[in-house]
């Protein structure tokens, strides 16, 4: 089996949909090709990533003692407070409820961010002001896909002087298409965080997004001239 | 009154002989292997490649005058054919390239607005334009990669590995077999092939329309987010067939009806076997786009 058709299997190898026979020819493949197997790892994460993010985030259940433990929960261990701690009291509840609110706060955000809202703004270059925020709910391949993002983003903007007029509209308003695609599914992650399907489909959608801007660095690129390069 | 009418006639034979002085005309040839590599670069106009069984690559057509000349060389066994244009050109006009190249040769082009088309070629094709339209008729070309960011891209040729994208335009696969890549991002991909081993097609926002056949062990997928799939096989089709959209819906005339998959989303799948199976395995995917898996 070759490169190309071991990666076209990988989503249904990944989610053992394959009949045997085609499993282990991509098995085979993976055990000798770095480049594929990188590429599993990769989405083996995407599926790790999206099934950690389906589960609620609770706080676990033997935080508060040692939370309370650090703070002194002195009150069980001295029954009869003197007159100072008497009156400092009142403080120290005040201290463990501003603990529990920090405790629930955080923890309330930690979900949040993981179940809810789950993107991370990456702020382009400056000038560069096309593309979604890349989502935090595709893991490690996410990084990657954000790293190449940036760099082909900021490389779009510096070079798209170098385009034709009419070719930099046709890819600024097919980037706007990709971004409000890429906000739907943003949004429907949210409604259904363990939505593999969807994660996939996200990442699917940045890479298109990738490929497009690739290829418009690329067209900047070109020499139509006899010398160096010129605006064609 | 006769010299205003001879003036009038005289100016009009010059004016319509202008855009004649504006072009260079060219017919060149060279030598060139049976299975050599052509290079053509073309900004504007228009290319034509067709394949033939001489030992020799010929270009034809005009070259507009803003072009500063046409670089026609051989070396080894690659045949470069390039419009080069002077520094600091502003405005660019087209130049029209009619091109012959022995059949087995690989051709490989790369144009800004220029149409391209290429016929009767049997080696591998690879090419891309920004707003030209690409047409490839194949004759039994192994691998075709063609793209195009705003041109519609047209692919007819019994190829065993095809892969075209376009960026807004429409993307017609005909007569393609075993690996079909094809994609989209505002336009529509339609693909009508034989029996597919391995097919993926991809849009944003365009349609996905896919007839034909299945092979016994093949694999399709085809993803949307927003742009309805539809797929027209043969009523005796054997597959296994996941189809699932978060919002779109499914339509089904091979079996059962989708179902709500998920208790958060209005999401909805289908899983089945069709006619026994088999090895074949057709994926779709859609955020919001309708799924229609039609008898022929």
């Amino acid at each position: 089996m070759k490169c190309g058709e071991v990666l076209s299997r990988l989503d249904d190898y990944v989610d053992d949909l394959l009949a045997p026979r085609e499993r282990q020819a991509v098995r085979t493949h993976l055990q000798t090709c770095v480049a594929c197997r990188t590429r599993e790892e990769s989405l083996l994460a995407l599926v790790k990533q999206a099934h950690d993010l389906a589960r609620p985030v609770e706080p676990p259940s033997d935080l508060w003692p040692a939370i309370a433990g650090r703070l002194g929960d002195e009150s069980v261990r001295r029954p009869r407070p003197s007159r100072w701690r008497r009156r400092t009291l009142p403080l120290r509840w005040l201290g463990l409820a501003a603990a529990a609110v920090v405790l629930v706060a955080g923890t309330a955000l930690t979900t949040a961010w993981l179940v809810g809202r789950r993107t991370v703004d990456i702020r382009p270059p400056a000038g560069a002001d096309m593309g979604a925020p890349m989502s935090a709910s595709l893991g490690p391949e996410g990084v990657r896909l954000k790293d190449e993002r940036r760099q082909l983003l900021a490389a779009f903007q510096a070079r798209k002087g170098r385009l034709m007029p009419s070719t930099v509209k046709v890819v600024e308003k097919n980037l706007r298409i990709i971004d409000r695609s890429l906000g739907d599914i943003e949004t429907a992650l949210r409604k259904d965080p363990g939505n593999r399907d969807l994660t996939f489909l996200l990442a699917g959608t940045y890479r298109q997004e990738l490929d497009l801007l690739r290829q418009a660095v690329q067209l900047s690129n070109d020499d139509w001239t006899g010398g160096k390069n010129e605006k064609s | 009154m006769k010299s205003p009418r001879v003036l009038l006639a005289v100016a009009l034979v010059i004016a319509g002989a202008l855009p004649a002085l504006a072009q260079q005309k060219i017919d060149e040839k060279r030598p060139a292997a049976p299975d050599g590599v052509v290079e053509i670069n073309n900004i504007a106009g228009s290319v034509k490649v067709t394949g033939w069984d001489r030992a020799e690559v010929t270009v034809r057509g005009t070259l507009w005058k803003n072009a500063e000349r046409l670089d026609f060389d051989v070396s080894g066994k690659t045949t470069t054919i390039r419009v080069v244009l002077p520094r600091h050109t502003r405005q660019v006009e087209g130049s029209v390239l009619d091109i012959r190249v022995p059949a087995g040769s690989r051709v490989e082009f790369k144009t800004v607005s220029a149409d391209v088309g290429i016929d009767s070629v049997k080696g591998n094709i690879e090419g891309q334009t920004v707003s030209g339209e690409i047409a490839v008729k194949g004759a039994g070309s192994d691998r075709i990669r063609v793209s195009s960011v705003s041109g519609n891209v047209d692919v007819s040729a019994e190829a065993a590995n095809v892969r075209a994208k376009s960026v807004s335009g429409t993307v017609n696969v005909r007569g393609a077999h075993g690996e079909v890549d094809a994609s989209s991002v505002s336009g529509d991909v339609k693909i009508e092939a034989g029996a597919i081993k391995d097919g993926d097609f991809q849009t944003t926002s365009g349609s996905i329309l896919i007839k034909g056949a299945l092979d016994p062990n093949g694999r399709m997928e085809a993803t949307s987010v927003s742009g309805s799939v539809k797929l027209e096989l043969p009523a005796s089709a054997a597959a296994h067939f996941r189809l699932k959209s978060f919002s779109g819906e499914i339509t089904n005339e091979f079996g059962p009806s989708a179902t709500r998959d998920s208790k958060y989303g209005p999401g909805k799948s289908l899983d089945f076997t069709a006619g026994g199976g088999g090895g074949a395995s057709v994926r779709v995917k859609t955020l919001s786009g309708s799924i229609r898996l039609i008898k022929r």
